[in-house]
């Protein structure tokens, strides 16, 4: 007896783990949907030559645009969802759900709205929906750098909404075209409320949300009733691609067997360890396209001796070998960076390398009072080995100086809060430019208003660059814009408070029978204009 | 003995108050801001202090703690400050794969470690124990995650057998449980292989072997019997660190595991899912304990007396 009831037990024990992982945890999009279905095709009957298989390292952390600003998320956002305006391949703005938008005052701008645009549960898209959607945006804490300027917008009609913005923010059309202002269906919204939308999304974009499962993957099917504008495919065109999954996959050299073994077709975030074999690999395509991030600098914190002293910046800066660092410790990939803002972003302004010159170095570390030299720190985050890595190659350089240098290395839970209250002397950090206006690649990191916490941790302050970064942002001519970014940038370049280092690329690799692959600075990629070959 | 299973499951609640505020504590004390982590470095200041507020990160310890136990005892274990989402349904979508992957593992590591352990302690110094004592030992100093590369790479990628990560076929599941269930089998073979030999030198054993008792009698019926107690607490508590140690064989083949998702919440600060996963696994080992205490009832009888 005792034996029949082990078995049993046994057997009930197997039977709910096939029963728990059978399951799975598949979240459904069906529940939610009040409305009509769009009829698109399911994900479970996609033709498989239609099917693309994404991999990725890690998930969005939400699908609702109002709640994170994670680049994986902004992935889903961008299919998922559309913005008022876009930004195209060449960094135009064009329109999106808007099909024109007129200023009426510096912080005023009237949108007239695309028509007849349907949302994924059968909803026609009114101003409501856009003024509920850029209200709710601006009132959200967390994708607040983007949408932060926002102060209220206003339904003037059923096809026209009036955006008013805190102050006069010139690099607003920008910012509106980031997925963070994507356009969210009001009803849906509020029937579902917030945590539900982030799982369940209703978009107007190419592609309709089909599942997810937590941790692992989520998938999209094409939106066949989709009938508004994306960049670069026509109006009125579908995407080519019916369905995609997006796995996730943490580790890269598991990523790259996903794709050597033909188990998915995108790779994205290749490590630089992979590369080679990735583009000695026939069947595969390596894309290394740069993006707006000057990933890695040198700053100091220009408050605390000697890093208030210009001279011992400068010696710094001769006394390093900026381009075998780069080559070193970034594998070859990406490129020395040449000024504060990384060169794909508009106004970036380019300044010649910092020849190492190790007399020079010398010269202004005597007339600095500090040939003997001095012990500071560079703090670098866990995690990211190539920064180790140059952290340890300037440790090495600047002994040339006689500056002996301890290496903190930190993760960003503990880096962050530190480097804003100014407990380092030097740091290698970077900054993305993730909207691709100037505006938001200077202004944060070198305006003084923005010391610390704000974005400024090399407590830099210049009245003068102060005043042009103001005018950067608030003036509605963008010539005299990018004439004070102009001047600003060489500013910065001569009170060096940060040595820009390297500026990065996204690593994508695909299968060779994947066609028009586009994949973006922002880490975004337009994958309704993917085609198998 | 149903009075014993009852007074355990009650002893566990004063445990699990306990476990609540240490991590909680543990938590509260950890350097980094949970509301700065979220809403990353680009975030204006005045947002991560509205972030903050929304959060309760502002108030006391104490307040914080109370208002965490109120809604824990109304089942509410919070929401995760990194994906929105209720802990509990984080932690539910996730446990399901961890419970199998260590469930599987130890299993496997039962398969194997136990006859291997019986077999070396019966003949013990014979080529055969030293070749299982050296391949135990390296099966313990391999690491997780080189096997479970090398095993990808032999069985995936050149061999295109199994499938490199995921669980999108039930082969998916071979190699991480070979990769976790390899280092436990040499662990339980070593612990099988003395207790069978500290068995196999009693009176009892030598008894059975002058009345003429068959030898595989004498190994299976009287000695692996007694030798199973360190055995099964040796498993139970494999087990129970499997169900939360398993992130580096969940990272390598990326398997939506529990793990993995504690790791990522400790970097990221999502104090509510790192308190509500802990909760969870404590529950779960407590659990774990208690069922090997129930199984040591059914080996021993001597036990079974003991539970009042």
């Amino acid at each position: 007896m005792k034996k029949v009831v082990v078995v049993l037990l046994v057997a009930a024990v197997l039977g709910s783990m096939f029963l728990f992982t059978g399951c799975g945890n598949d979240q459904d999009v069906t529940p939610p949907a009040s409305g009509t279905t769009d009829g698109g095709t399911d994900a479970g009957t996609a033709n498989d030559d239609a099917h693309l298989i994404v991999v990725q390292p890690m998930m969005p952390n939400s699908f609702d645009p109002s709640l994170t600003n994670d680049v994986p998320s902004a992935r889903a956002h961008a299919l998922i969802y559309q913005t008022l305006v876009y930004q195209d391949h060449n960094r135009n703005i064009i329109p999106g759900l808007a099909t024109s938008w007129e200023f009426l005052d510096a912080q005023t701008v009237v949108f007239t709205l695309r028509e007849g645009v349907r949302f994924h549960n059968g909803n026609i898209l009114t101003a409501d929906d856009v003024a509920f959607s850029l209200n709710r945006a601006g009132e959200s804490s967390h994708i607040a750098a983007i949408t932060g300027f926002i102060s209220e917008a206003v339904v003037l009609s059923d096809h026209e909404v009036k955006l008013i913005t805190e102050e006069p923010f010139a690099p607003l059309l920008n910012h509106l075209a980031h997925s963070a202002a994507s356009i969210v269906n009001r009803e849906e919204v509020e029937r579902i409320g917030d945590e539900a939308h982030g799982q369940h999304p209703i978009g107007t974009g190419p592609f309709r949300f089909h599942s997810f499962t937590a941790g692992d993957r989520y998938e999209l099917v094409r939106f066949d009733d989709f009938n508004s504008v994306v960049p670069g495919m026509a109006e009125g065109a579908l995407p080519v691609i019916e369905h995609i999954t997006f796995r996730v996959v943490p580790e890269a050299a598991i990523r790259t067997i996903e794709l050597e073994t033909g188990a998915a077709h995108i790779l994205i975030d290749a490590a630089a360890s992979e590369v080679a074999r990735i583009v000695e690999h026939n069947d595969l395509i390596m894309y290394e396209i740069p993006n707006f991030a000057v990933n890695t600098w040198l700053g100091f914190n220009t408050q605390r001796a000697p890093f208030d002293d210009i001279r011992v910046r400068q010696a710094i800066a001769y006394a390093i070998d900026i381009p075998t660092i780069v080559d070193v410790a970034w594998a070859g990939l990406g490129s020395v960076a040449q000024g504060p803002l990384p060169t794909t972003v508009r106004g970036a302004v380019t300044f010649p390398p910092i020849e190492q010159n190790i007399a020079r170095a010398r010269e202004l570390m005597a007339e600095a009072g500090l040939e003997d030299g001095f012990s500071t720190d560079i703090w670098v985050n866990e995690g990211n080995a190539m920064r180790a890595d140059a952290a340890v190659m300037i440790q090495a350089q600047l002994r040339a100086l006689n500056i002996e240098t301890q290496i903190n290395i930190y993760e960003w839970g503990v880096l962050l809060p530190a480097t804003a209250a100014g407990e380092h002397g030097m740091s290698l950090m970077g900054w993305t430019t993730v909207t691709g206006d100037p505006d938001y690649g200077l202004y944060p990191v070198y305006h003084s208003s923005n010391w610390g916490e704000g974005g400024n941790r090399n407590f830099y302050r210049n009245p003068r660059v102060d005043e042009l970064l103001i005018i950067g942002r608030t003036s509605p001519d963008d010539a005299v814009r990018m004439e004070a970014y102009r001047e600003a940038q060489e500013l910065i370049m001569a009170d060096l408070p940060l040595i820009p280092l390297w500026q990065a690329s996204e690593l994508y690799a695909t299968r060779d029978n994947v066609g028009g692959f586009i994949g973006l600075p922002t880490g975004i990629i337009n994958l309704w204009m993917v085609y198998f070959e | 003995m149903y009075k014993y299973i009852l007074k355990r499951l009650l002893m566990m609640i004063p445990i699990i108050i306990g476990v609540t505020f240490i991590i909680f504590s543990m938590n509260y004390i950890t350097p980094g801001d949970p509301a700065l982590l979220a809403l990353g470095e680009a975030a204006p200041p005045e947002a991560v202090e509205a972030l903050r507020e929304e959060m309760g990160l502002n108030r006391p310890f104490l307040v914080q703690y109370a208002y965490y136990m109120i809604n824990l005892l109304q089942g509410d274990l919070g929401l995760s400050s990194v994906t929105h989402r209720s802990v509990f349904l984080e932690i539910s979508d996730r446990f399901p794969t961890t419970l199998a992957l260590a469930f599987y593992g130890t299993i496997l590591s039962v398969l194997i470690g136990v006859p291997l352990g019986i077999i070396s302690a019966t003949k013990q110094y014979s080529i055969f124990d030293s070749a299982a004592t050296a391949a135990g030992l390296l099966a313990v100093s391999i690491p997780n995650f080189w096997l479970g590369l090398m095993l990808i790479i032999t069985f995936s990628l050149n061999l295109g057998w199994l499938p490199p990560s995921g669980l999108d076929h039930p082969l998916g599941w071979i190699l991480p449980i070979i990769t976790l269930g390899t280092g436990s089998a040499a662990l339980v073979m070593r612990i099988t292989r003395s207790s069978m030999l500290e068995v196999i030198r009693q009176d009892y054993i030598r008894t059975a072997r002058a009345k003429g008792q068959k030898e595989s009698i004498i190994i299976w019926k009287h000695a692996f019997r007694n030798a199973l107690i360190p055995v099964v607490t040796a498993v139970g508590l494999d087990f129970g660190f499997l169900l939360g140690g398993a992130v580096l064989t969940e990272t390598i083949y990326a398997l939506p595991g529990l793990g993995r998702f504690m790791v990522d919440s400790i970097r990221t600060r999502d104090f509510m899912v790192v308190q509500g996963g802990v909760l969870f696994l404590a529950i779960a080992f407590s659990l774990v304990n208690l069922a090997v205490d129930i199984l040591y009832a059914y080996i021993d009888p001597r036990i079974k007396s003991q539970y009042k």
